[in-house]
């Protein structure tokens, strides 16, 4: 490799976070067939628990009728009936997979709302709080298409913060972690005040304001690195991820 | 004037994280430069913006100045550190000729080197470059002043 080639992400040659560097697709096989299956299955109905969540909520639902659809989608379809089995990567997507999945399944529940036994063989995963759910959800002027790229978008983002934390634990860079943290991931994702670099050079022992800010930087890099990463992951065919990222944003910035 | 809700604002710094990622994917380089400059001064979006808007305070070309004097020794490739040093010279050009400040300790040899080789990059921007000239014709005057001359061109009309 020479030097200006990026660096590969950690987490690939490391092995640390293997389990969490599999891709939607790989997961997805597991689910169909493979060994890890319920834990495979588990981790995707996790992972995807809140844009389901606002796609329903975002048709109309109310809070609880919603729980309960996005509880029968997981159980009945993504665990019961195991859809994954007929998942085929050369179709495409994974979102788009899962999307349709949950259009047809809201038609087929509207036609027979009848309460039904659910889960057959299948541990439903434990509920997302409702309220936790309900503080990331709704928007009354969104549609469930936009409601669902939002919440596919803050759980892709969750899933790569959470992994380039581990890669910079893992490689030494803590301090670049921490000053992505204060500078850039509470502001992200909470809307906090970007912690001051005076503050962060002193509790840090770093040596100035610009050595934090390249150090930021660096942990930021990584991250968009690893998140195209991830959107390749989604995907058949990886040269289409910035596509994709591209399509993802448009429908974030559309319900925007 | 609308505001937006929590939840529109939220959606926009999600759809800021995900622009990064693209950002990144083109020249990863000039977006780290990018991220640094918008850090500075997020009403900047670039590092370009940040060092060729005339309105900008001198503090903020001091600060682009030292982090980008950081960015030529640390980067993590030679793309970034080569980024990093014609941005200094850049932030160092930029002060002498919107300010009239040296805000470097160089000799004014050494900072004709680095605005003479930015001026000489191709593969920078031509605002960039075009601010090694102003600072190269502030030097000029500079001198000539102390030599007692009148200034060969005006800084504003070269």
């Amino acid at each position: 490799m020479t030097a200006e080639e990026p660096k590969p992400a950690a987490s690939s040659g490391s092995g640390l976070g293997a389990s969490m560097s599999r891709t939607d697709w790989t997961l997805v096989l597991e689910a169909a067939r493979g060994q890890d299956q319920k834990v495979a299955l588990e981790r995707l109905s996790r992972r995807y628990w809140p844009a389901i969540y606002a796609f329903i909520r975002a048709t109309g639902r109310n809070t609880h009728e919603a729980a309960d659809l996005c509880q029968g989608f997981v159980c009945d379809v993504m665990l019961g009936r195991n859809i994954f089995q007929t998942a085929d990567p050369k179709r495409g997507r994974f979102r788009s997979l899962l999307l349709t999945a949950l259009k047809n399944y809201l038609r087929q529940r509207h036609r027979h709302d009848t309460a039904k036994k659910r889960a057959p063989g299948g541990t439903p995963p434990p509920l997302v709080d409702v309220q936790i759910l309900e503080t990331a959800a709704v928007d009354p002027n969104q549609t469930p298409e936009q409601a669902f790229a939002a919440q596919w978008s803050a759980a892709l983002i969750r899933q790569v913060l959470g992994r380039v934390k581990a890669c910079c634990l893992n490689d030494g860079l803590e301090p670049h972690w921490v000053v992505f943290e204060c500078r850039v991931v509470k502001p992200m994702l909470f809307g906090d005040r970007p912690t001051a670099y005076s503050e962060l050079v002193d509790s840090l022992k770093l040596e100035d304001a610009a050595q934090a800010a390249n150090m930021m930087v660096t942990a930021k890099r990584r991250f968009a690195h690893e998140l195209l990463a991830e959107v390749a992951g989604t995907l058949v065919n990886p040269a289409y991820s910035e596509d994709e990222l591209s399509t993802l944003l448009h429908d974030l910035e559309r319900s925007a | 004037m609308s505001t937006k809700t929590s939840q529109q604002q939220q959606r926009d710094r999600l759809a800021q994280a995900l622009r990064w990622a693209l950002e990144s994917s083109g020249n990863p380089a000039m977006a780290s430069a990018d991220w640094l400059a918008e850090d500075i001064d997020p009403m900047h979006r670039s590092a370009v913006q940040l060092l060729t808007d005339p309105n900008v305070e001198l503090q903020k070309l001091a600060r682009a100045k030292s982090v980008f004097k950081t960015m030529r020794i640390v980067g993590e490739t030679p793309a970034d550190r080569h980024i990093g040093a014609r941005l200094y010279a850049a932030a160092i050009a930029a002060a002498l000729a919107r300010h009239g400040k040296r805000i470097s300790t160089q000799s004014e040899r050494a900072l004709r080197r680095g605005f003479q080789s930015l001026l000489n990059d191709k593969e920078m921007p031509k605002e960039l470059r075009d601010l090694a000239g102003l600072g190269l014709v502030v030097l000029d005057n500079d001198r000539n002043r102390s030599l007692g001359d009148s200034p060969v061109v005006p800084a504003e009309e070269a």
